[in-house]
């Protein structure tokens, strides 16, 4: 490859990076106006408790709320100003430098903050896959799906699809929520998650804030995510509980809604509130219920109703059928691409339902619970109920496998099976 | 003498005419609605859907749902669903706290909130675009929150909204987050059903939260209802007290668009004048019937219940064999209108009335039917067959 040519495929792959890159015009407090684009360095300064601190790195998201500066959390209303090293532009909403145009733009969208221009980065989805998470967190409703129908999609159809994750679950294991976000988070900068809300209590409701967007259906909830473990008296620490909220919150953050939700779902003590300006109609949050609208008091944990998760800007819209999602999401109408969601969703549902009813047999049998003419036989329809279970065990996997067992010992049936079988033997001989 | 009788003759004869000419002139109290007038086939179109009797059995998501499709083909302009559904059959037996009225205990109203989402799911979503009206006729616990859940009310003189403390089980949880975190799944749906009914979340969740407390301010011609005794008037004081409105009351504060005494007094506030015809007369039926129908089945299912019970114990007297192939006749007929009606299986599921589950059945059965198979090798028997009454439970009801 000679120079010319290596140059050549430099100068287009900066080119595409400037092209790709996204622009970012942030309204700051002072009502300053900022251009700029993701992936820039910027210098911010920003106010934190009372102290002028200054932030130096790369842009590397923003939202309406904040923006993320060399990984830190910066909060939009809290920026005093930004500069950067190169093409960014500050401008001021009244100065004289303003041109008609941006005005027009400020104007159209007072709401919000930050005015992303969108980048058409070849042909739309025409319609989505959808994945139904139903029942329990950890059990039928599980990362080993998500991961199956992204692998599927990347492989099939390629990246940018709408993924619409059904949920209808009144929480679980915070453990396989910690797996759920991993594989969440990991493909959402290539895909567009949707949370469609039948219900969502609790782990599923912390599912739901992973997602893009939020949707409920008419009847659809959100929240009440406190930990507790098997007796209900039984609530995690308090350091527990805090690390919980904390890391909903960052994960709130990062999705474009209000961390400030979390804590009063999480723990009772806390409140929520706000306010909506009525010539702006821009919400403020708080976390005391002084506010006009009061969500959370002292004594509940917040769930939310689609018609409140509407006002208060934690909802993006609600839809009962897959028409008036399809609205929502731009589509001109509603278009499964592929049932593959579904397949796996019914398939694993059918799979965890036949464990169900089996499981208990299999273990009366394996502890001796057999109908048999001599102690041989007996011996071997417990090995083979024993046998069962194992194969029984690689198709629900090691983390759902204790959670629908109640703690079934593997190693400990493993170990029985080799004592039945010497049994057997001594027998034999 | 002849003077006298033309007198009175003329005297008479005017008091008549007079006394007819008032009498016509008189408008007769209560008749304003016989201006609408039932026709075969002239005017709007209503299908009446009555909800008489028990929540979750006579009243259930799953009968409207097989409905929906001949709803649609009925083609109504007016659906009245007309609600008569309470635990005691007067105001006077809830003073007196007497059981219900209707004779049984096990006639009153369960707490079911998902199957009250299922059946406004029905009506809010499915049938959303045919108009609709409640007449309240009476209600209680879970019918009240159903009634709440259609914005146009209407009452009958003597009905009540009556709360309920069924979902009030999270009061007994001791850890303050747990207990915010159970209190709020418990209630969710009431919010649900408030927007549905285009009512304050505040004002529903007062009819199954004892806590709270409820009031409201009058803002225009709505009431502004909010948690707490800030409002201009209260109508629940909080812990010891919960809302339980009468037909005035829930009528005055605009919960009830009016207290109706007939069809046609319903149909004229909204809006009917003339003639009207019902439609779907057919589907009116069909819900009555199912009521008679599934009742019967019940009582067929008691019966074998008691059978079975017999039987189990006549076993333990003698004729061993005889008596358990009876109790196992018994229990297999029983598992059989279990599993072929839903109300039924609700009412006989309920703890110690009888609490018999499909479950517990199935596992009754086989446990006989190794008996007796242990007896025909030859065996003595005397395991398996044991257990006497009552299966778990379970459920939500």
């Amino acid at each position: 490859m000679n120079f010319t040519t290596r140059l050549l495929i430099c100068f287009t792959i900066l080119l595409s990076s400037i092209a790709y890159a996204e622009d970012v015009s942030l309204k700051l407090e002072d009502g300053s106006l900022w251009n700029g684009a993701i992936g820039q360095t910027v210098t911010v300064k920003y106010s934190h408790r009372g102290k002028i601190v200054v932030h130096e790195g790369e842009l590397s998201r923003a939202t309406k709320t904040y923006i993320m500066v060399d990984g830190e959390f910066l909060f939009i209303d809290k920026i005093i100003s930004v500069s950067s090293d190169t093409s960014a532009s500050t401008t001021t909403d009244s100065s004289d430098t303003t041109t008609n145009d941006e005005e027009a733009v400020i104007k159209s969208d007072d709401q919000n903050p930050l005015l992303k221009k969108p980048v058409k980065e070849g042909d739309l989805p025409r319609g989505v896959f959808t994945l139904q998470l139903h029942e329990m967190v950890g059990t039928y409703f599980r990362d080993n799906e998500i991961t199956q129908l992204i692998e599927y999609i990347e492989e099939n159809y390629g990246l940018g699809q709408i993924i619409v994750l059904e949920i209808h679950s009144g929480g679980g294991a915070v453990h396989i929520w910690d797996k759920i976000r991993d594989v969440i988070f990991e493909a959402r900068d290539r895909h567009r998650f949707i949370a469609w809300i039948e219900s969502a209590g609790s782990g599923a409701a912390a599912s739901a804030f992973l997602c893009d967007e939020i949707y409920y259906r008419s009847y659809g909830y959100v929240g009440a995510i406190t930990m507790y473990s098997g007796d209900i008296n039984n609530v995690a620490p308090d350091w527990q509980m805090d690390g919980w909220v904390r890391e909903l919150e960052s994960v709130l953050a990062k999705s474009s809604h209000s961390p400030m939700i979390a804590g009063s779902m999480v723990r009772s003590k806390y409140n929520f509130s706000y306010d909506v300006d009525p010539e702006t109609s821009e919400i403020t949050y708080y976390d005391h219920e002084h506010g006009d609208n009061v969500l959370s008091k002292t004594g509940r944990n917040m769930m939310l109703s689609p018609e409140e998760a509407l006002k208060c800007g934690m909802s993006d819209g609600t839809a009962d059928t897959g028409e008036q999602l399809a609205k929502f999401l731009d589509l001109d109408e509603w278009v499964i691409i592929d049932p593959y969601g579904q397949e796996i969703s019914d398939k694993w549902t059918k799979t965890l339902k036949e464990f169900e009813v089996v499981f208990p047999e299999l273990m009366q049998e394996f502890m001796g619970n057999v109908r048999a003419d001599s102690e041989k036989k007996a011996l071997s329809l417990r090995i083979a109920a024993g046998r069962k279970l194992l194969t029984w065990h690689k198709k629900i996997g090691e983390d759902t496998w204790p959670m629908v067992t109640r703690g079934a010992d593997v190693t400990r049936i493993k170990r029985e099976i080799e004592n039945l079988e010497y049994q057997k033997k001594l027998i034999e001989e | 003498m002849i003077k006298l009788a033309t007198q009175l003759f003329c005297f008479l004869c005017i008091t008549l005419y007079a006394s007819q000419a008032m009498a016509e002139a008189a408008p007769q109290e209560g008749n304003w609605a016989d201006s609408v007038v039932e026709t075969e086939e002239e005017g709007p179109g209503i299908l009446i859907i009555p909800m008489t009797g028990q929540m979750t059995t006579d009243i259930r998501a799953e009968l409207y749902e097989g409905l929906v499709d001949r709803i649609k083909a009925a083609d109504p302009d007016l659906i009245l669903v007309v609600m008569l559904s309470r635990d005691r059959k007067n105001q006077f037996a809830y003073l007196m706290g007497y059981p219900n009225g209707n004779g049984e205990q096990e006639d009153f109203n369960q707490f079911d909130d998902i199957d009250i989402i299922g059946i406004a799911k029905v009506f809010k979503i499915t049938l959303r675009d045919i108009p609709q009206a409640v007449w309240v006729k009476d209600s209680s616990g879970a019918s009240t929150v159903l009634a709440l859940s259609w914005p146009t009310m209407y009452m009958s003189e003597g009905a009540f909204l009556r709360a309920t403390t069924q979902s009030a089980g999270f009061m007994n949880i001791d850890a303050e987050d747990t207990y915010g975190k159970i209190r709020e799944f418990n209630v969710i749906n009431s919010k649900i059903v408030a927007e549905y009914g285009d009512r304050g979340h505040a004002l529903v969740r007062a009819f199954i939260d004892p806590p709270i407390s409820l009031s409201g301010t009058w803002k225009d011609q709505k009431v502004e209802w909010e948690e707490g005794t800030n409002g201009d008037f209260t109508i629940d004081q909080g812990e010891d007290d919960m809302p339980n409105l009468a037909a005035i009351t829930a009528t005055e504060l605009d919960i009830s668009k009016g207290i109706v005494a007939s069809v046609q007094d319903v149909l004229l506030a909204q809006g009917v004048r003339g003639s009207y015809h019902l439609v779907g007369k057919d589907i009116t039926a069909d819900i009555v019937k199912d009521s008679e129908s599934w009742r019967k089945k019940l009582e067929k299912a008691q019966e074998y219940w008691a059978d079975a019970l017999q039987y189990e114990q006549w076993a333990g007297l003698g004729e061993e064999r005889k008596n358990k192939l009876n109790e196992l006749r018994s229990l297999k007929s029983l598992l059989n209108i279990l599993e072929k009606s839903h109300p039924v299986e609700i009412r006989m599921r309920r703890p110690f009335r009888p609490g018999v589950t499909i479950t517990y059945l199935k596992q009754r059965i086989a446990a006989i039917e190794e008996l007796l198979e242990t007896m025909r090798k030859g065996g003595s028997g005397g395991r398996g067959g044991g257990g006497g009454r009552g299966g778990g439970g379970g459920g939500r009801s």
